[in-house]
């Protein structure tokens, strides 16, 4: 019996030990003491919090509040002065001279002009080896120098001065302040970068000198940053520290909103959109996306203008936006989602673009019929690819569905995870592949480039010599009247031609507290909570 | 026992490199790169990622270079997340999966011993047929299914417990409960089963008819034999549970290293994936030499031999 009470007693004892060592290690989520404390899901795991490593749209949503580049985007996509207080742009719009205002890095040392030289030579150094140099190649020498052809010396970076930073281009390139705002274009602090090469891994030697600065970052679980009582703004700061949640549960992060433990999350899951919008707490702004059928044109039968169009109008954008996407994105009219702004016309690009494509199924019927395949009959096999998602299963099967009825075409439908799905498109191998496409910076250009016969992202290999004219003369002119007015003729060719079909532009949502306020969020770049505040 | 546990760590070596190699030429089989993207890179871009991370370097090179690094002990820096090697990704996971698992096995050990015991010492009564129920239930429904469930009652519903994250005791009730129910089943079950076996054997109406008292017969006879197939379970049970659950880990968003069994092949992270491969295998190796040592002390006829004695 004595042996037996003392197992007993073992037992209990390790068990005290270990509900001990739990409540010792770890402190938990911070309960919220202070008014201006935010708590947010915007995203996963950065991969890196260093601007020049990263390559994700998340972790730029970390990284933009707490470093600042020469301008940053304002709500509808503008560029804004920011560590450049000014600017002069040469007649040619070939340099800029971008002057800099009194700022700086968390650690009190001064931003300079060198920090950028440092910065940009850094980004665009190929050993270095930057996913995102390719957002400075406008920039003159850089391709050349990226592609270890020229010496670092030929770079159109200079500092004039402390605090004049000049930048000399390719070619006149009028989004280039918009370029600016990205995290490729960030500076860093030269002293400490050069003196750790790790300086952005830990919370003691990350250096910024945006609104907000590291204090803590437990891998998978939360970065929490605060106030930086350097920034050059601080004043206007109202929120004196952020956690965000790290996961890449988006229902984690719902039970929490849910539980009150969150005030914003990005990308709640599609079932709880209708509660959410119920509740009033879901947010939703145009994004600059667009979802789209990618036609391989050299393979039969997508290399026939009419079997193009034919499979375009087919699709009932406005059934499957309400059906699957409860009625959150809006049709695709256009390639050009909405959201770029023209400054010559002071409109939206896609407004003025007007509607170049809807919904037709008569028409579709009779494009195939005129195409040699009346009813389908006579068409070979035809594949949709899509990548693994519950969404994009849904959204084939809608299409499959559509075609089907509308064509009589029986469209099969191959899965694949998403690198492998990634693989076969760059290699061709497909004949429909459902895809989308971000732009990476607020002008249409983003999106016209795209068809360029040698541009790199032209899976389906649509080539038009009268495209890539009007794509080269707007990619070469500093005159908006010549290059909007460039852009809206490619695109008018590219949608009767249709190189791909684009059936939606995706909007973003959110789910926000009503007290949280002034947040800012162009396109769905990236969140800056820089002037954000709790009521 | 020294000459048994060489042996053991020499045939370890063996099976490691086995795993290595087959995970290594698995992986690099898989279509899609570590920077496999939507997003098509400029060519020199592309070249420049390659030669930094030797990938345009024949695979063989690639192995062997892998192989000289892992002899020092360097898992390599990790394809991902650019600033860590995966050596400090491990080190910083490991404890967080560690603790959740042991209090999990704890838990899984504390319930499912006694209470498979208790079903044993009760068979065909009522208590017998209610626990089957249960571990039936507790085997079948999967953790992801009871950790929503409890999510939605403990933390949105009646706000006792947080939702999600991980800090202090609080935090870990729902993980720890939800990922020893699975094993807590098992246990019960074998524990069960195997103390209805060795009741009904010869040495214990032997011990009865000495005239041993029915606890004495219980706790030296049939307790230590019963208990067997049990921890033969265990070890392996543990190196599972110790490494992470990714499911549990990703619901309540716990910074453990289970996670990267996933996301490291999702992304492609050669380095990742070969480090927490190798980790595993090794908790594996470990966790079965552990249980072996534990067998002689449940059953004296059982030597380190591998072979049960006269």
């Amino acid at each position: 019996m004595g042996k037996r009470s003392g197992f007993v007693r073992r037992c209990l004892g390790m068990l005290a030990v270990v509900l001990g060592i739990s409540i010792l290690i770890g402190c938990g989520t911070e309960k919220k003491k202070e008014k201006q404390f935010l708590r947010v899901f915007v995203g996963m795991e950065p991969e890196s919090l260093d601007p020049h490593k990263c390559s994700s749209t998340y972790a730029f949503n970390y990284l933009r509040n707490m470093i600042e580049g020469l301008t940053v985007l304002d709500a509808k996509g503008q560029s804004q002065p920011a560590a450049a207080k000014s600017w002069d742009v040469s007649p040619d719009g070939m340099k800029y001279i971008f002057h800099l205002r009194e700022n700086k890095w968390s650690n009190g040392e001064k931003v300079t002009a060198h920090d950028f030289v440092y910065a940009w030579q850094r980004v665009l150094n190929p050993q270095f080896a930057s996913i995102y140099a390719f957002m400075l190649y406008p920039v003159k020498g850089a391709e050349a120098y990226n592609a270890g052809k020229i010496t670092v010396e030929k770079l159109g970076v200079k500092a004039l001065d402390d605090k004049t930073f000049q930048v000399e281009l390719e070619r006149p390139t009028a989004y280039f302040l918009n370029l600016c705002t990205h995290h490729a274009a960030f500076p860093v602090c030269k002293k400490v970068v050069e003196s750790n090469p790790k300086w952005a891994g830990a919370p003691e030697t990350y250096i910024g000198n945006g609104p907000f600065v590291l204090k803590e970052w437990v891998h998978n679980n939360k970065i929490v940053v605060e106030k930086n009582d350097n920034y050059w703004n601080k004043d206007k700061v109202k929120l004196a520290k952020i956690h965000y949640l790290l996961s890449d549960k988006n229902t984690t992060a719902m039970a929490l909103f849910d539980n009150k433990e969150l005030d914003l999350v990005d990308a709640p899951p599609f079932t709880d959109i209708d509660r959410l919008k119920k509740e009033g707490v879901l947010h939703l702004s145009d994004s600059i996306r667009t979802s789209y059928y990618d036609f391989n044109n050299k393979k039969p039968p997508f290399d026939n203008k009419k079997v193009r169009q034919a499979f375009a109008m087919a699709i009932d954008g406005e059934t499957m936006a309400k059906k699957i996407y409860h009625d959150i994105p809006r049709v695709a009219t256009g390639w050009v989602p909405k959201g770029f702004y023209n400054p010559v016309t002071k409109k939206d690009f896609r407004e003025e673009g007007g509607v170049l494509l809807k919904f037709d199924p008569e028409k579709a019927r009779q494009l195939l019929a005129e195409a040699g395949y009346p009813g389908g009959k006579g068409l070979p096999p035809v594949t949709l690819l899509y990548s693994t998602g519950v969404n994009t299963k849904l959204d084939a099967e809608a299409a499959q569905e559509m075609w089907l009825k509308n064509l009589g075409v029986n469209v099969e439908l191959r899965n694949q995870e998403w690198k492998v799905f990634s693989s076969t498109r760059i290699a061709g191998d497909y004949q429909i592949a459902a895809a989308a496409w971000v732009g990476d910076y607020f002008d249409p250009m983003t999106f016209i480039d795209y068809f360029l016969s040698y541009g790199t992202h032209n899976y389906g290999k649509y080539t038009n010599p009268a495209y890539d004219a009007l794509v080269e003369k707007a990619q070469n002119s500093n005159d908006q009247k010549v290059r909007m007015a460039a852009m809206h003729e490619a695109e008018k060719i590219f949608i009767d031609e249709m190189g791909l079909a684009p059936h939606l532009f995706p909007r973003s949502i959110s789910a926000r507290s009503p007290k949280l306020k002034n947040v800012i969020c162009p396109g769905n770049q990236a969140y800056d909570f820089t002037y954000a505040y709790l009521e | 026992m020294a000459t048994y546990i060489i042996k053991r760590l020499a045939h370890a070596v063996i099976v490691l490199w086995v795993v290595i190699t087959i995970t290594f030429l698995l992986m690099h089989a898989i279509p899609g790169g570590p920077f496999t993207s939507e997003r098509n890179l400029p060519p020199a871009v592309l070249k420049n990622i390659e030669t930094k991370y030797k990938l345009n370097d024949p695979l063989y090179r690639q192995y062997l270079d892998y192989m000289k690094n892992l002899l020092k002990g360097d898992l390599g820096p990790s394809f991902k997340h650019e600033d860590r090697t995966v050596n400090e990704i491990i080190t910083e996971a490991i404890p967080v999966s560690f603790q959740l698992g042991f209090e999990s096995i704890v838990l899984a050990i504390l319930v499912g011993i006694p209470v498979g015991i208790g079903a044993a010492l009760h068979r065909g009564h009522w208590q017998d047929r209610i626990l089957n129920l249960t571990t039936t239930f507790g085997i079948a429904v999967p953790s992801f299914i009871l950790a929503s469930l409890a999510v939605l009652i403990f933390a949105i519903k009646l706000r006792l417990l947080p939702a999600a994250m991980w800090g202090g005791w609080k935090y870990h009730i729902m993980p720890a409960i939800t990922l020893s129910l699975g094993p807590m089943a098992i246990i019960t079950r074998l524990t069960r089963s195997s103390m209805l076996d060795v009741l009904g054997q010869d040495y214990i109406k032997t011990a009865k008819a000495k005239g041993l008292s029915p606890l004495t017969v219980f706790c030296k006879h049939a307790l230590p034999n019963a208990l067997i197939p049990v921890v033969t379970y265990l070890g392996p049970m543990a190196a599972g549970i110790l490494t992470g659950s990714f499911v549990i880990e990703s619901i309540f968003a716990i910074p453990g290293i289970g996670c990267y069994f996933v996301t490291g092949i999702y992304n492609r992270d050669y380095t990742l994936i070969l480090g927490v491969t190798i980790f595993y295998s090794l908790l594996i190796v470990v966790m079965n030499v552990l249980v072996d040592l534990v067998y002689p002390l449940l059953d004296p006829r059982i030597k380190l031999t591998g072979q049960k004695g006269e």
